[in-house]
């Protein structure tokens, strides 16, 4: 509370900042990577909706519960008829592209809408992070969320499927690839996906704008690349790029690739083809982005 | 004018019943156009306006309190745009809520600056003035815009209208229908030294002209220059109501307690303990004086004067928190 | 000629306004040409159906009536009050006098003024392109008599979209009343409720709108070629999206007198 009428402390001298109990910071400087780091956990909540009403963590919540329910069905089935045919890897993988495609719509606009909308930008990057760290930030958010129901899901069933074997121990030593192959298609999903909803996101300050361009993005290139696939001859030299169209096509096709022996038969092109051209997405998305943070004047 | 006025300056934790002919803030014999009755307001554990009182009658009357005092939410409670959890509110005798009827009389400019971007001004207005389904919405339009000096951004978009500009095309929306009953949500917030002279004037003139006008502010200066009646509101909570002056008499009469956080608390004291302004003096468990006066103006001259002749810090000067005293000085030193 | 609008309809006129002034129309109408590319896909290769299934199967069924429909549809009416709840700007339409029937009403007016148009011009461009398309069509599919009239598809698609228009709106006109993220519901209520869940559970199909638009388009079309599992009647197709309609309006007008506006 202020004093108006006259000067405390030190002698009395115009221009002098008087102390009024302003609460100094004296501890430790933890500088950019730990600003950095508390932004990826203060966003990754924040798009839970933790700490806010049901209503922002009910969407979150059923997805996570949708992306169990394959899990818990393919154990279930295995646990009672070991040899009955249920999906395999890339089964999984096809059906949860859909939950993580709207868990993506729901997360990524959350995590740089508001930030735009309230007009808080220029507070961050008048702190200790730079652009490139928040975007950085954000993206590290955005993947390690999106990990959680791209990889966690497929993890556990490989660890059940592990557990349901004669001989537990040497089942997880022999399907150690399995293992390799969920990790690297759950991570480079998770990586892609996030890229790609977090730069439509910057595209707007309202966050349902954003959740409808990102599920329409992800379903009409869908279906423009299905179309398009079936479309052109079958014979020609680009036709198997057209997976690239749609994310959808590209993730099946990494998955095909990942797993050989599974039924999917997309195209004929090398795993690191489909390595090299989802991490170029991401570095496109990336540059989008820094373009879009950029300062008006 | 001698009309007698009556002051209201409730106890503290006393709350007194509330009886029509006595309410608080109403002139004697004056019918009040505003009553709030036993009105609280809260969200889950949170208390924003707590079990207040008080009545508004023709003329301009300031709603004054600190930030957060919950300001705001009486405003959109009387608007209608809020259900009290308890209590009631009556505007033109009957209740603000769920009677659409009672927004011909009724106009309030809200708190928040946003508006419609992709409106002009002049749309602005006018849609206000159809929606009020006045008989000439373009001639109302012009009227408006006029009392509050817009006519040459009229044309405008309103998304590149600034600060104060936003303020005064949202005057002009809440008086296009020439309410009885005008409330302003910190009208004043945004706007430039010029400006604010029109908008005062424009308000002053509003309330000689008979309406009921209840403007909130947080500072006492700018409520001083258009309203003489004044509601003070502090922690959701009825802190006084009445005449202004005769409110700062009475606060002036009242004890004042002061809070001292110094490096020396025993020297000062012993320094603070010989000054006539002083009357009592305690410490309290944080170590801090606890210092009574009955002049509280020659007290926070004596305590620097004190402290540069000791060479003592100050770390804290201030009013105790729980007084109507700390409000008021908080207010009035804004 | 606006000063018409805004006497006669000024709430609708304000709706309409607030949406060509945002972003939301833009994808709105950018949605409303996707079934085009479709058609000129089709344009590069007719050979993987006949013009009629590709109009009916494809563009109206696969597409139009699951998909885009709704989720332009939901872009528009979670935007129309939902925005001026987000933005704080509903008390100058609440604090007049004014029924709030007719607040609703006028709004739901808004969304339709714009999303019909938007549905019902990517359907007529579209249907264009596979008019082309069929033009030097050479039957492949050796089915007995292949129908090539796509005239009859046209009708039907029009009637059974205006109709999902109307229902989808005037229910997520009210959701977004209730509702912070309507628009996130409301999508996915489209993909794992109508979609993925009424694939399995017939049952739910009752309590699905694409159902009823389905239904209303298939009893049109009246080509035993093109079915749909436990259709209901044309009549009572449209009786169901009346009533819905009806009723969410009456809802958010409720909705409206009770809120509280912060």
């Amino acid at each position: 509370m202020a004093l108006s009428e006259a000067p405390i402390g030190q002698p009395a001298r115009y221009g002098e900042v008087f102390d009024r109990g302003y609460k100094h910071y004296d501890g430790p400087q933890l500088g950019r990577g730990a600003a950095a780091w508390a932004l990826v956990r203060y966003s990754a909540k924040r798009a839970l909706g933790i700490k806010k009403s049901w209503t922002a963590k009910i969407i979150p919540i059923l997805l996570y519960v949708a992306a169990a329910f394959p899990v818990i069905l393919v154990v279930g089935i295995t646990a009672f008829a070991p040899n009955a045919e249920v999906w395999d890897y890339a089964d999984f993988f096809i059906f949860t592209f859909v939950i993580e495609g709207l868990f993506v719509a729901t997360i990524a606009p959350e995590m740089v809408c508001g930030d735009r909308r309230e007009n808080v930008l220029p507070l961050y990057f008048s702190r200790a992070i730079t652009r490139l760290d928040y975007l950085l930030a954000k993206l590290v958010a955005t993947a390690l969320l999106t990990l959680t129901i791209s990889f966690i899901p497929a993890f556990l069933l490989w660890l059940f499927l592990q557990l349901l074997a004669d001989a537990p121990l040497s089942a997880m030593g022999d399907n150690l690839d399995d293992l390799a192959r969920v990790a690297v298609a759950g991570g480079l999903i998770a990586l892609y996906l996030g890229a790609i909803g977090l730069m439509i996101s910057s595209f707007t300050g309202r966050k349902s704008v954003a959740v409808a361009v990102i599920v329409v993005a992800f379903l009409i290139t869908q279906a423009l690349g299905v179309a398009l696939f079936e479309a052109v001859d079958r014979g020609s030299a680009y036709h198997d790029y057209l997976v690239f169209l749609s994310a959808g096509q590209t993730t099946i096709g990494l998955v095909g690739a990942l797993w050989p022996d599974s039924d999917i038969d997309l195209s004929e092109l090398a795993l690191w083809t489909y390595v090299a051209v989802m991490l170029v997405v991401v570095a496109i998305c990336c540059l989008v982005m820094l373009w879009r943070y950029v300062p008006d004047e | 004018m001698s009309r007698q006025r009556r002051v209201f300056i409730p106890d503290n934790g006393h709350v007194a019943p509330l009886e029509r002919a006595n309410l608080p803030g109403v002139i004697a014999g004056r019918e009040p156009t505003i009553v709030v009755d036993h009105v609280s307001k809260w969200y889950g554990d949170v208390v924003a306006v707590s079990d207040v009182s008080f009545g508004v009658g023709p003329g301009v009357t300031g709603l004054l309190g600190p930030n957060g005092a919950g300001k705001s939410t009486i405003l959109k409670m009387m608007a209608g745009l809020l259900a009290a959890s308890s209590g009631e509110i009556t505007i033109l005798g009957g209740p603000a809520r769920g009677r659409p009827g009672v927004y011909k009389q009724l106009g309030l400019v809200p708190e928040q600056e946003s508006v419609y971007p992709y409106l002009s001004g002049r749309e602005f207005v006018r849609m206000n003035a159809i929606l009020q389904k006045l008989p000439d919405p373009a001639g109302a339009t012009e009227r408006a815009i006029g009392l509050v000096e817009m006519g040459d951004a009229a044309n405008r978009k309103m998304g590149g209208y600034s600060k104060g500009m936003r303020q005064r095309i949202k005057v002009a929306a809440c008086l296009v229908h020439d309410p009885q009953v005008v409330l302003m949500d910190e009208p004043l917030n945004g706007t430039d030294p010029v400006q604010r002279a029109g908008l005062i004037a424009l308000i002053r003139a509003l309330g000689r002209s008979g309406k009921t006008v209840l403007v909130s502010s947080h500072v006492l200066v700018e409520v001083e220059r258009f309203a003489e009646n004044i509601v003070v509101i502090v922690n959701g909570k009825l802190a006084a109501a009445g005449d202004f002056r005769a409110i700062r008499d009475k606060i002036d009469a009242h004890d004042h307690a002061v809070r001292i956080r110094t490096d020396q608390p025993r020297r000062l004291a012993a320094a603070l303990i010989a000054d006539p302004a002083t009357r009592a003096l305690r410490f309290d468990h944080e170590g801090r004086i606890v210092a009574e006066t009955d002049d509280v103006r020659a007290f926070y001259r004596a305590v620097p004067a004190a402290a540069k002749r000791y060479g003592i810090r100050l770390f804290e000067v201030q009013p105790d928190d729980e007084s109507l005293t700390s409000v008021f000085a908080y207010l009035v030193e804004r | 000629m606006t000063n018409l609008f805004w006497r006669t309809f000024p709430v609708t006129t304000l709706t309409v306004r607030q949406f060509l002034g945002g972003k939301a129309v833009r994808v709105v109408v950018a949605m409303s040409a996707i079934p085009c590319l479709f058609a000129l896909i089709y344009l590069i290769n007719t050979t993987v159906a006949t013009p009629r299934d590709y109009l009916v199967e494809v563009v109206f069924r696969g597409l139009m009536a699951p998909t885009l429909l709704p989720i332009m549809v939901l872009i528009l009416a979670t935007g129309a009050l939902g925005n001026e709840v987000e933005d704080r700007t509903l008390p100058y339409l609440t604090m007049k006098p004014m029924g709030r029937l007719r607040i609703a009403f006028e709004k739901l007016l808004g969304v339709l003024v714009v999303a019909v148009p938007a549905v019902l011009a990517g359907l007529l461009a579209t249907y264009g392109i596979v008019r082309v398309a069929a033009s030097d069509y050479q039957p492949v599919f050796r089915r007995a008599a292949e129908n090539l009239d796509l005239t009859s598809v046209l009708g039907p698609m029009l009637v059974a979209a205006t109709a999902g228009v109307v229902a989808t709106a005037s229910v997520f006109l009210f959701v977004s009343l209730v509702i912070p993220r309507a628009l996130l519901v409301g999508i996915v209520y489209v993909f794992v409720w109508e979609s993925l869940l009424g694939r399995f559970l017939t049952g739910i199909r009752i309590v699905s709108i694409r159902h009823y638009v389905e239904s209303i388009f298939v009893d049109r079309l009246d080509d035993p070629a093109y079915t749909l599992d436990n259709a209901t009647g044309l009549r009572a197709a449209l009786i169901v999206v009346v009533v819905v309609s009806v009723v969410s309006v009456v809802l958010a007008a409720w909705r409206l007198r009770r809120m509280n506006l912060e």
